[in-house]
């Protein structure tokens, strides 16, 4: 093949279309988070940017709704929050096949939503990371991705109901606990196994 | 030279914290940033994320746009090298997976350079030939090839000498070619 027919070759491989309305939606997505940032979340801020809520700030009316409906008046969660299984199947019923991640830490309860529906049904996923005494704990899916540490961690169930943590620093499974993370005090498991009952 | 005279006044509207002004030019370049970022990534999803963040950081830098190059050259560098940081970032998290699967004697995934032949139609076999690439010497590819750039502008918009460019593409070319050969 020479010089004229691989160039040939290489520009005749078109960009795969978009969908009807994406072109016209796009500049006004970026526009709109211009005017409208996400808040970092703590332990450090996340590369990748899923729309995240604060629960205790101005966030959507139907996140404030879910906690409502869930919690007692006037209380905040528990650190056992999602620890408890009914708690949280009832927020995920809220928001069917949305919710990449629940977040808790000192600063309370947050929701990482997904713009669309297309979050994968899984089993729910426990993780508890901590760093000195600040610590993070969420309830996730597998292939789901969550800040930790100042950096994006993906979250994974592996073939033996275990769970893997795979950070841009470090790596770590529930199948070697002990197995040091860059300094994190880390634990996982399928919640279903650690729900309090 | 540089910048066009209606992109003038949306850039310096922009400068002045009006991101409405922003609009325009994300419109007449985000075709341009989403074909950089698919060809460069191999994924819909990624390239949007990518596109979005390019124009996120063009908007944060704008006051750094002098005008020495095209607004489009100028984007393109912010796209190649949000790209290549992903493509690292990518690599890292491969590696990690593929080491992981090996200790706790998980099937691996059949490496993506295992050497077989690329699946798919002429189009995808293309497009993973072009992935096969390294990261550097699918940018040089890219820019030269699809935006037009010559092996000077591609320099600057990589940061590096103008025959770093001829280098990495001369050894794309060649890549690209044992890779396709049955398509010849």
């Amino acid at each position: 093949m020479n010089h004229d027919q691989l160039e040939r070759l290489l520009k005749s491989v078109p960009v795969p279309p978009r969908e009807a309305g994406y072109w016209e939606n796009f500049p006004r997505d970026v526009v709109h988070r211009l005017q409208f940032p996400t808040p970092a979340p703590s332990l450090g801020p996340s590369k990748r940017r899923p729309r995240m809520v604060w629960l205790f700030a101005a966030a959507t009316a139907s996140a404030i709704l879910a906690l409502a409906l869930i919690l007692k008046p006037a209380s905040r969660p528990t650190p056992q929050f999602l620890l408890n299984e009914a708690a949280v199947g009832e927020l995920l019923a809220m928001f069917p096949n949305r919710v990449r991640a629940i977040l808790q830490d000192a600063q309370g309860l947050r929701l990482v939503l997904s713009d669309e529906p297309d979050v994968p049904s899984s089993t729910p996923l426990w993780v508890r990371v901590c760093r000195g005494t600040q610590c993070l704990s969420a309830v996730t899916f597998s292939g789901q991705e969550v800040p930790l540490d100042g950096q994006s961690a993906m979250v994974l169930a592996d073939a033996r109901g275990g769970v893997i943590l795979v950070g841009e620093r470090f790596a770590w499974t529930s199948q070697a606990p002990n197995r040091g993370a860059g300094g994190l005090r880390i634990q996982a498991a399928p919640l279903s196994q650690v729900a309090i009952r | 030279m540089g910048v066009l005279e209606d992109e003038v006044d949306w850039i310096r509207r922009s400068c002045a914290g009006d991101p409405s002004a922003f609009e325009p030019l994300v419109a007449r370049y985000q075709r341009m940033v989403h074909a950089l970022t698919y060809r460069m990534t191999g994924s819909t999803a990624d390239a949007e994320d990518l596109a979005q963040e390019t124009f996120l950081r063009a908007y944060r830098r704008l006051d750094t746009y002098c005008g020495d190059a095209t607004f489009a050259t100028w984007l393109g560098r912010i796209a190649i090298h949000l790209c290549l940081n992903w493509t690292s970032r990518a690599q890292r998290h491969d590696q990690l997976h593929r080491d992981w699967a090996a200790q706790l004697e998980i099937p691996a995934q059949r490496a993506a350079n295992a050497g077989a032949n690329l699946p798919g139609d002429i189009y995808d076999q293309v497009q993973q030939a072009i992935l096969r690439l390294p990261a550097k010497q699918r940018a040089a590819l890219i820019l030269t090839v699809y935006e037009g750039l010559n092996h000077s502008q591609a320099a600057r918009v990589l940061g590096c000498a103008e025959t770093t460019v001829s280098w990495r593409l001369f050894a794309a070319r060649n890549k690209l070619r044992r890779l396709l050969k049955q398509l010849g």
